[in-house]
């Protein structure tokens, strides 16, 4: 019998398609299943899916063999629940009021009876083996608690198959070992789990099989853990993922391999496994003598929702240097720009800038120091929309003090003089435009872009930070931005660069850091070995 | 600002303020009363009637005070509400300093110290609320509006308390009044000093918002927090910086109405004020211009509502309703640019917000006060209104 099962789901979310003609089964109850896979690959979806949350364009979901259609209105489903990645209890309620809400007993007229409600749950949570008491407000209790307070409101439905979406990611690691006791403890009890989960190690500790969702595709049907080796996985949850992001950036990555890249060196291969790179000719005799422009020194900082901290994360990048920042999203790498950039002041260690600590600095004083960041999230922290072109080139340098000697003196500027500044750096960077005082809203990406390079790619950088800098663009852009960066090496400027985009990565990296978890597991030098990358991506340093 | 497009949302402003008079127009008639009759009698009362034109001047000066201030704090995306409240604090602090300072100092020194305690006394008005919203992420509609009503009650306070006149007013308590030789106006509020400090405070904001960094830094926050942030701008500073303006010509404003017009304060005194310069700084589109046109306007409503019931015998508070209304399109103006943004952002094909896919990143690194800010100010966000800058 099928325990739980999909059959041909397709999920769209706009232009987007989440799951695509999505098969899978799992047969074997009072078990614990796996699902891997990188961000976006449809793993969230897929639990929504099962549990009835959202509706599908197409296709059936199966629950202890019977079938159901997959596009009923966001109807909860019977017999399948799920536990969310962040948790849905309300924060002001007590544990018992949470338990209680839209259950049936206790309620006498409509009206609570409290010590009868108390004691059930009680009675529950201590059944379940939780220590949590039902009088505490949801909203003081730690993760790991209200996970078992989500937990226990699942099982008291009756249901006899539990989905949890990527129930590690809010818990402090030394919780883990005590969620997995647990979980396996009630799959002996005939408790049947799937779990969602990105760190292979834990899916191995935990799960007898795994399945690989990528892109919205299954590309490994539910395993044994037992016939299946970690590389194997890895290849499959990061292969399929260069495959998706094979996109503009790698076929010119893949045109340029057979052109003379002269200084800058920077090759790729097209094949899939082994790609070459490197910087200046020479660079390992760098003399390390000389000063880094950047140096991140254990720095640690705390996971908060949605955004995983850092545990004593360090990582240098000299002048001349572009520094790869690999990993599966959402593994700290947020927190590293933040507390670069000084958006984010860190638990622990210091950041210095060209020798300088500039742990307590303010941004302004960062970029006086020569920080430039190309952000990820275009729209909203690299530029102003309803500003106008001029005013997004030259923001940084008037608002931090900088590149507007003459222009700007002691507060006062001079806005012709100022706006002349601005297009000469629009012109630089060759951005179309009709008039510098139209809105940025009206520019296309690439374009727009250029308006973010022209204003953080200038002569006075020192580091730059380029988060994602070619997400979303097409040919032309991506080699404009990869073209930038090669020349700020080529000046001297140290570049951190933090991409999902493995080619990218590859192409342009003279070394590359592995982020896992909030901490450094690995370098790696050119050649650069895709199989390698992805084995520390996921599982960590290679032992 | 790109002249046309200054033009248009001048222009824009024009016509919502015409919808809303042609909307009051129809009710009264629906109600009884001529609107033709209405029309007319606005005219007369604001601009053709004996001594109309210099009522006029006299409602729109201190209304002109507090919206110049207004805009700046508009402009950095801060809807700090609170004008009337930082109003009455400037008008209770120049009253107190000139009752208290002795007039053989001379009367102009003891008028100028008491207006500018008044205007430091706005500013304090307005810090405090301000200093909420950047270290504790405060709603600043809130706190302002709440500081507003503190004021409000310290007003009655200060008119039967502490600067009670002894003389007494029948069922009002009024303070004692200012000597003669501190008042900046005759009782008819206006003038040439009063009107030379709103154009010289214009010419200041003005200036303030285009010719130095912290304009330009203003705008940046108002437009985008977020992108401001990471380009190095002090967003607490220059929002705190933001509020002390507003606050400080607010004050201003309310010490000139005191020292000038009024010469004392009653109990229960309530001008209404600070939400009309509110809706004086969004009618002249958050530009230093606009304002002086649309505190004209207003101060000639609010002359003809003195005037109408007389000539029509409408209720003195119709006018309430049309300035209700008037603010009402108003902002429904803002919303309209706003709308036809996301209408043109579906038409593009976009993403909406709130339905994206899952696990699509988010960006979380957001300070939570600009988040906040992006979706929960009220319709009337400034941000949105007028041309790049």
């Amino acid at each position: 019998m099928i325990v739980l099962g999909c059959n041909d789901v397709r999920v769209d979310f706009g232009t987007t398609v989440a799951l695509d003609g999505v098969s899978l089964s799992w047969e074997e109850a009072g078990a614990i299943h796996a699902v891997a896979g990188q961000n976006g690959a449809g793993k969230t979806t897929l639990c929504r899916v099962l549990a009835g949350l959202i509706r599908a364009e197409r296709g059936e979901v199966i629950i202890e063999g019977t079938a159901y259609p997959a596009t009923a209105q966001g109807r909860r489903r019977e017999g399948v629940e799920l536990v969310h990645q962040t948790f849905a209890l309300p924060p002001q309620f007590t544990v018992a009021e949470a338990l209680q809400l839209f259950r049936p007993g206790t309620a006498r007229g409509g009206l609570f009876q409290r010590g009868r409600m108390e004691r059930r749950w009680a009675d529950q949570l201590e059944e379940l083996g939780f220590t949590v008491s039902p009088k505490v407000l949801i909203r003081d209790l730690a993760p790991e608690q209200q996970q078992a307070v989500e937990i226990t409101r699942a099982l008291s439905s009756g249901s006899r198959v539990i989905v949890l979406d990527e129930p590690t990611a809010v818990l402090p690691p030394e919780a883990i070992a005590g969620l997995f006791d647990r979980l396996r403890a009630l799959a002996a009890q005939g408790i049947t789990f799937l779990v969602v989960m990105h760190k292979l190690r834990q899916v191995r500790e935990l799960a007898g099989t795994v399945a690989v969702l990528a892109g919205g595709k299954v590309v490994l049907p539910p395993t044994a853990m037992g016939t299946i080796d970690d590389d194997e996985i890895a290849r499959l949850i990061m292969g399929a993922s260069s495959e998706q992001v094979v996109t503009g950036a790698s076929a010119v990555a893949m045109g340029l391999a057979d052109a003379p890249e002269g200084l800058t060196g920077a090759t790729a291969s097209g094949n899939a496994t082994s790609v070459e790179s490197g910087g200046l000719p020479g660079r390992d005799q760098r003399d390390t003598s000389e000063a880094a422009v950047l140096r991140v020194q254990d720095v640690s900082v705390s996971s908060v929702e949605g955004r995983r901290g850092l545990r004593s994360f360090s990582v240098e990048v000299f002048p001349g240097e572009i520094v790869g920042i690999a990993g599966v999203e959402g593994n700290g790498q947020q927190a590293l720009v933040d507390v670069v950039v000084g958006l984010l002041a860190p638990r622990e260690g210091r950041v210095v800038l060209g020798g300088a600590d500039a742990s307590g600095l303010r941004i302004a004083a960062r970029r006086r120091l020569g920080l430039r960041y190309i952000p990820a999230d275009r729209q909203s922290r690299a530029v102003s929309l309803s500003s106008s072109l001029w005013v997004n080139a030259m923001a940084a340098p008037v608002s931090s003090g900088y590149g507007v000697s003459g222009v700007v003196r002691r507060g006062f500027l001079s806005e012709r003089r100022l706006r002349k500044r601005g297009e000469e750096r629009l012109q630089r960077w060759q951005v179309r435009y009709a008039a510098s005082d139209q809105a940025m809203r009206e520019l296309s990406g690439g374009n727009l872009q250029r308006v973010v390079l022209a204003r953080e790619v200038d002569d006075d950088a020192r580091v730059i930070v380029a988060e994602q800098p070619t997400q979303g663009l097409d040919l032309g852009g991506t080699e404009l931005v990869w073209e930038a960066l090669r020349r700020a090496r080529r000046q001297g400027v140290g570049v951190l660069l933090v991409s999902s985009d493995l080619d990218e990565l590859f192409a342009l990296s003279d070394r590359i850091v592995v982020i896992l978890d909030g901490e450094r597991v690995e370098e790696l030098r050119p050649p650069y070995d895709r199989t390698m990358l992805g084995h520390a991506m996921v599982v960590g340093a290679a032992s | 600002m790109n002249w046309r497009n200054g033009l248009g949302s001048v222009g824009r402003s024009g016509v919502a303020l015409l919808v809303g008079l042609a909307l009051a127009a129809i009710t009264f008639q629906a109600g009884g009363f001529s609107a033709g009759g209405t029309a007319s009698g606005v005219v007369t009362g604001a601009i053709t009637g004996p001594g109309s034109l210099a009522l006029t001047l006299r409602y729109a000066l201190p209304l002109a005070f507090i919206a110049i201030g207004v805009v700046v704090s508009f402009r950095g995306g801060f809807f700090n509400a609170g004008a009337q409240g930082q109003f009455y604090a400037g008008g209770i602090v120049s009253l107190y300093v000139g009752l208290t300072l002795p007039t053989s100092l001379g009367g102009p020194i003891v008028a100028m110290l008491a207006i500018l305690a008044g205007a430091v006394a706005g500013m304090v008005w307005s810090i405090l609320p301000g200093l909420l919203r950047v270290y504790f992420n405060v709603n600043e509609v809130i706190g302002t509006l709440m500081f507003s009503f503190i004021a409000e009650y310290l007003v009655t306070y200060v008119a039967v308390g502490p600067l009670k006149s002894s003389a007494g007013a029948g069922q009002v308590a009024v303070t004692t009044s200012v000597p003669n030789a501190v008042r900046v106006t005759p009782a008819s509020g206006i003038g040439i000093g009063v009107v030379l400090g709103v154009l010289l405070v214009g010419a200041a904001v003005w200036w303030l918002l285009r010719r130095t960094r912290f304009g330009f830094e203003i705008a940046l926050i108002g437009r985008n927090p977020v992108m401001a942030e990471v380009q190095g701008v002090e967003i607490r500073q220059i929002g705190l910086a933001t509020f002390a303006i507003t606050g400080f010509t607010a004050g201003l404003g309310g010490a000139i109405e005191i020292l000038g017009p009024l010469g004392s304060i009653s109990s229960g005194y309530d001008p209404n004020i600070g939400l009309t310069a509110i809706l004086v700084a969004l009618v002249g589109v958050l530009a230093v211009g606009g304002v002086l046109v649309a505190a004209l306007v207003f101060g000639g409503l609010t002359a003809a509502s003195l005037y109408l019931p007389i000539a029509t015998g409408l209720p003195s508070t119709s006018l309430v309703f049309l300035t209700g209304l008037v603010s009402f399109v108003v902002t429904a103006k803002v919303g309209w640019g706003r709308w036809s943004q996301g209408l043109a952002q579906r038409v593009r094909g976009g993403p909406r917000p709130g339905h994206r896919g899952d696990e699509v990143p988010v960006p979380s690194g957001a300070p939570p006060d600009a988040d906040e800010r992006q979706r929960g100010t009220p319709a009337a966000s400034p941000g949105s209104v007028g041309t790049p800058v």
